[in-house]
């Protein structure tokens, strides 16, 4: 049992080595803040949607962490923010979602008015076609009468 | 024979079921688009359809001028009749997904929906100008030059995308694909393919019995 124990405490140990996380370092945070500051405010815009999610996450941290030390009413700046961006980014979501089902709705009723559409008329068609003939058909069997006067 | 090419054919149609449900699902959300970017696997497919359709017209409306058989001037119609169908899936599924994207339905600067616009005005303008005439030959010759102009708007279509660029629709995608987006994408290509001989079949046996059923009516 304490053979167990062991070898688990060590498994535990060896996965902890390999899934340590690589923080940003500082240096590269505060680096990549400068670059953004230098840039005008379109090409900022731009650099900061080409971001990676982790590089994002790890900016926004610092800069929170830095303002709500300097001012601790931030924190509610950044909280709202969060707040809003949480209910705009569910909207979208929605709205995109629902966008896609009525995009697989019409193009599954366009492609089935069509076909059935294909299907009814030629039914109807034949239909008519197989009538055409049986009066064909009886108008040529018909005995003519021949009237003497 | 022909009957076992149709069922092969629907078998291979009806994979557009599990790949539609699959593109719900398996290829990672693009983060700039989220869900609205799964629209790629229906809207481009759709799209390839109504353009290469005019293509198969524009061929058999030259055969037409060349031998003068009927035949092919039906395989004019349901051609155009089958691009006409596509052509409406692109420009209706578009505009809803741009909505949500550009914020606007239409954008009458952007070359690809314009040249697009072209193309739907062709193939409707030949079911106009096919009606023109009773006279059963200027029909024909009518419609393989409209099945031709149809043509020039479908490759104009292919190509603005890649000579202009865009306004505001993406750019051409096919190289910057993930695996698991291609995979489905090819999927639904191939599906839409096998769908449209489906139709083409179909839409063909209902031009040959109609064009029957014309002729003895008349006589």
């Amino acid at each position: 049992m304490k053979h167990l124990i062991k070898i688990f405490i060590l498994i535990h140990v060896f996965i902890a080595f390999y899934l340590h996380a690589e923080p940003i370092s500082k240096e590269i945070l505060e680096n990549k803040i400068e670059e953004l500051k230098k840039l005008d405010p379109a090409t900022r815009k731009e650099k900061i949607e080409l971001l990676d999610y982790e590089t994002s996450a790890s900016i926004l941290s610092y800069l929170r962490y830095k303002y709500i030390k300097e001012n601790p009413e931030m924190e509610i700046v950044f909280s709202m923010y969060d707040h809003i961006s949480n209910l705009n980014a569910i909207e979208l979501s929605q709205k995109r979602l629902n966008r896609l089902l009525i995009v697989i709705v019409f193009i599954l009723l366009l492609f089935s008015v069509y076909l059935t559409y294909i299907l009814i008329s030629q039914n109807k068609i034949i239909k008519e076609l197989k009538e055409f003939k049986i009066s064909n058909t009886k108008s040529s069997n018909k005995n003519f009468e021949v009237f003497k006067g | 024979m022909k009957n076992i090419a149709l069922i092969i054919n629907i078998i291979f149609a009806f994979i557009l079921i599990p790949v539609t449900i699959l593109a719900l699902v398996y290829p990672p959300v693009i983060v700039s688009q989220g869900q609205a970017h799964r629209i790629f696997y229906i809207h481009v497919p759709v799209a390839w359809v109504s353009m290469y359709s005019p293509i198969i017209a524009s061929v058999a409306g030259m055969l037409y001028f060349i031998t003068k058989k009927s035949f092919y001037d039906r395989i004019v119609v349901t051609s155009m009749k089958i691009a006409f169908i596509f052509a409406l899936g692109v420009v209706i599924t578009g505009p809803l997904w741009a909505s949500t994207e550009w914020g606007t339905f239409w954008n009458w600067k952007d070359p690809r929906l314009m040249s697009f616009f072209i193309l739907i005005l062709t193939i409707s303008s030949f079911f106009v100008v096919r009606n023109f005439t009773d006279d059963l030959q200027k029909k024909y010759m009518y419609s393989a030059i409209m099945a031709i102009l149809a043509t020039f708007a479908s490759v104009f279509t292919w190509f603005s995308i890649r000579i202009l660029t865009p306004d505001t629709h993406p750019g051409p995608v096919l190289h910057t694909m993930s695996p698991e987006i291609k995979r489905i994408f090819w999927l639904s290509v191939l599906g839409y393919h096998f769908f449209f001989l489906v139709m083409f079949y179909l839409t063909y046996q209902y031009e040959k019995i109609q064009e029957l059923y014309q002729q003895l009516r008349h006589h």
